[in-house]
């Protein structure tokens, strides 16, 4: 649309207001823009930039502050549920220690000492008596070419441990000895292949056997071939440790000493007036009972509760 | 794209600040979707671990019921036995280890699955053949030790 289309519409003096001059300007044919032109352009261009750069910043502030606060929900959110997630496999982790080791305890060998400890009679490893002589048992040896090793431990066996061989006289009985010390003989210490415990391929292999020397001599009834188990007096026990924290700790009790020190094997738990880890003994029923919780949190903390039947007996030991 | 003066504010800041947000929200989403997973993998585990250990447990079940042979009285000490039972990917194995004098070790490990996470369990019992309690009766069977007998094998 040219000046002269203006004109004739009675535009003219319009199109020279400076409002509409750019409107003008696209009449024109390019190149045509003079300085005056450019200058008032620019101040209408900044305006209108640091309009948009206003709205923008007030739009990314709103933006940016309800990221913020989605991000500390969700951030709050993360810990809690990682808290959570640590408690319950805490949980499961005691579970699971106490389970393991408490069912295969003989029901008459366990005693609790308060509601957050129990003492008892714990398996160290189950083996067949190999070689029997006057205060001396060898057992074979715990790694063999066979599909089952004739002996398993749970721990290694020490000084101060029980041992009980069975007794096949008789309707049977379990014998008691306290080992006094402990060797591994690569040499099979008189466990040969001739008693079918050990193969002659473990005999080459020079595979580890152990010597337990007992404090006593065990009965004629126990020969070779005996079945042998490894017992270790311990307590399970609630401790608080140097940073207050609560866990479930395992405290070794020799026969022949006192307790010793208190070694953290799960945790952390609640404390003990928290209920953090709670025995219950029903005899009867052969059933120990145990409670636990996680630490105190701003929620409710995780909890576990289970039942452990105690099938053995002690019946037949001396 | 020429109207709004200089590239470097032409470009802008709420790209960047997108991408930022994405690039974190993303990494959370990671982060709760691997502790989910890491979850339902530990629940797996733990499922399967009870299925094995019920399943060797009901091995060992199945074996005191079972009647026993005159001649494992006499088996010559050391000898073993096998059994496998499958069922689908799931397997139990009865291990007899004979000790002489009736006196057997037994182990009964079992594998389970549970949604492609797998368990093992084994138990160790001590057994005896010995005649039946029942009163006339002259068959052999398997018998608990007296007092210890049963132990879960780590």
């Amino acid at each position: 649309m040219g000046n002269r289309v203006l004109e004739r519409k009675g535009l003219r003096r319009l199109v020279a207001s400076p409002r509409l001059a750019p409107a003008a300007s696209l009449g024109r044919s390019t190149g045509h823009l003079g300085a005056g032109g450019m200058s008032r352009m620019k101040r209408v261009r900044a305006g209108a930039v640091l309009v948009e750069l206003v709205v923008a910043v007030a739009l990314t502030t709103l933006v940016a502050a309800q990221l913020t606060i989605e991000l500390q929900v969700a951030e709050r959110y993360v810990r809690r549920a990682s808290l959570s997630s640590d408690d319950r496999r805490t949980i499961r982790e005691v579970e699971t220690i106490l389970a393991s080791d408490l069912a295969a305890v003989a029901l008459d060998s366990l005693r609790l000492r308060g509601d957050t400890a129990t003492e008892f009679f714990g398996l160290v490893g189950t083996s067949v008596a190999c070689l029997v002589a006057a205060g001396e048992l060898v057992l074979p040896p715990s790694v063999a070419a066979s599909p089952i090793a004739v002996t398993v431990w749970r721990a290694v066996p020490a000084a101060g441990d029980l041992v009980a061989a069975f007794d096949t006289t008789g309707a049977g009985a379990w014998r008691i000895a306290i080992v006094d010390s402990v060797q591994s003989r690569a040499d099979g210490a008189g466990c040969t292949p001739a008693s079918g415990l050990v193969s002659i391929g473990d005999s080459v292999a020079r595979r580890t056997a152990t010597r337990l020397l007992l404090d006593r001599t065990l009965p004629p009834g126990i020969g070779v071939g005996a079945p042998v188990r490894l017992l270790r007096r311990g307590r399970y026990v609630l401790s608080r440790a140097a940073d207050r924290s609560w866990s479930l700790s395992y405290r070794p009790c020799p026969a022949a000493a006192a307790c010793g020190t208190a070694e953290p094997v799960a945790g952390p738990l609640g404390a003990a007036a928290d209920s953090g880890l709670v025995f219950s003994f029903d005899v009867a029923r052969a059933l120990l009972e145990a409670g636990l919780r996680a630490p105190t949190r701003d929620w409710a903390p995780e909890s576990g509760h289970f039942l452990i039947t105690l099938r053995n007996r002690a019946t037949g030991s001396n | 794209m020429t109207r709004f003066g200089p590239s470097a504010l032409r470009r802008g800041f709420a790209l960047p600040l997108a991408l930022f947000a994405l690039v974190v929200l993303a990494m959370l989403s990671a982060f709760l979707l691997d502790g989910a997973l890491q979850e339902v993998r530990i629940s797996r585990g733990d499922v399967a671990l009870a299925s094995a250990q019920a399943a060797a447990e009901t091995g060992l079940a199945d074996v005191l019921v079972a009647p026993a042979d005159t001649s494992l009285s006499s088996t010559a000490r050391g000898t073993l036995w096998q059994s496998v039972a499958a069922h689908g990917a799931d397997t139990v194995r009865v291990t007899m280890r004979f000790l002489g004098g009736g006196l057997i070790q037994t182990i009964t490990s079992a594998r389970s699955w549970s949604l492609g996470v797998r368990a093992d369990a084994s138990t160790l019992a001590l057994l005896r053949v010995q005649p039946d309690s029942a009163p006339g009766s002259a068959t052999l069977r398997f018998h608990r030790l007296p007092g210890w007998w049963w132990a879960r094998v780590p």
